[in-house]
């Protein structure tokens, strides 16, 4: 590669950098589905870059990619995009943890759960289903990545002691999928490295599939950085005021399904007594408060129903201790 | 060789939940708890 182009590609970068700043993404917004498609024309990439591509990383190959790039970068991201980015985290999350059959008791019973909630959001439908997946694992946690796939461990089901309780857990990790809390932690940080992740496919068709070593090495470490900051937030927490919004829409979430909305309390107050902490550094430390403040301004759900399902709760989680 | 394989676990995951048919297990489940967004 020369010179010129290596400026060309920094050039490309710098501007598109300054100018993806202000840009938010918006989950929210199904006008934007199929913005994948609509940004990069890969077809269209394709066909005018087969013949260089035969000589290799032409100059109107690499300008080709510094349009697609600069269109990318200017353009808003969608249910599809966070879907994407979603399943790469999730791939990355599983591969640490056994996953516990999709067609296992436990598993249903959580799918069921969720998919109960869903409807109670202002997401329920997304570009792929909500997907609740249940991790072997004592640790106690549970994850929301991008697009809807929300992950829950064995450690978090047994320390939940009601259906309630466990819809709470869940309702708060369906909030951070109804905020695009992932995509807007990375939208607020690092929007310029994340279009790489749809750029990417686009250069290897310009390319025809062969991708140049330094573009590819570019593009792999931007990446590598959009995914790290994604993945410590999944993991770790986002931040007191995102995290405090997820228990806000939890409550409204898991009462508009008609759960006791309350039992979120009892569920954060455990954290406190077992773990020493709400949650961790990205969780407030008033969390039981605000929740409690929430909870005072929505009308209660009639008990009903609640001691069965605390009963089939606990015929469920019989099958956990096995 | 390590991605590919992590990539066919979570894209199984997606295509059996996918595939599975939530509506009617999920109509006796929100009747025996009580549940749902019209029970108001």
């Amino acid at each position: 590669m020369t010179n010129s182009r290596l400026i060309l590609f920094f050039v490309f970068l710098y501007t598109s950098g300054i100018s993806t700043t202000t840009y938010a993404f918006g989950l929210g917004d199904l006008g934007d589905l199929g913005s994948l498609e609509n940004i990069v024309d890969t077809k269209s990439i394709t066909s005018q870059s087969s013949d260089s591509s035969q000589e290799g990383f032409t100059l109107e190959s690499g300008l080709e990619i510094a349009e697609t790039l600069y269109d990318v970068a200017n353009s808003t991201t969608g249910p599809v995009d966070e879907f994407f980015l979603g399943r790469e985290a999730s791939a990355r999350l599983i591969s640490n943890y056994k996953v516990i059959p999709f067609d296992s008791k436990i598993s249903q019973y959580v799918n069921n759960i969720g998919n109960t909630l869903t409807l109670g959001s202002n997401a329920p439908y997304l570009y792929s289903p909500y997907t609740f997946i249940v991790l072997d694992s004592n640790e106690i946690n549970a994850f929301a990545a991008p697009g809807g796939i929300i992950m829950i461990t064995t450690g978090m089901l047994k320390f939940v002691q009601s259906e309630d309780e466990l819809a709470g857990i869940l309702g708060h990790e369906i909030g951070h999928v109804e905020m695009s809390h992932g995509a807007g932690a990375v939208g607020q940080e690092k929007m310029m490295n994340l279009t790489t992740l749809v750029a990417k496919l686009a250069v290897k068709e310009a390319s025809n599939g062969e991708v140049p070593e330094l573009l590819q090495n570019l593009i792999d470490s931007a990446l590598e950085e959009v995914m790290d900051l994604l993945m410590n937030n999944i993991r770790n927490g986002y931040s007191v005021d995102v995290e405090a919004e997820a228990d806000q829409r939890a409550i409204h979430i898991t009462n508009a399904s008609n759960y006791n909305a309350g039992s979120i309390i009892n569920t954060i107050n455990r954290f406190k007594k077992v773990k020493g902490n709400y949650g961790g550094a990205g969780y407030p430390d008033d969390r039981a408060k605000r929740s409690s403040d929430v909870i005072k301004t929505i009308s209660q759900n009639s008990p009903l129903g609640e001691k069965a399902r605390t009963e089939r709760f606990k015929k469920v989680m019989a099958h956990l201790q096995n | 060789m390590k991605d590919i394989e992590v990539d066919n676990k979570i894209d199984k995951i997606l295509k059996e939940s996918e595939n599975y048919d939530h509506r009617k297990p999920l109509i006796s489940f929100l009747a025996e708890g009580n549940l749902g967004k019209d029970q108001e």
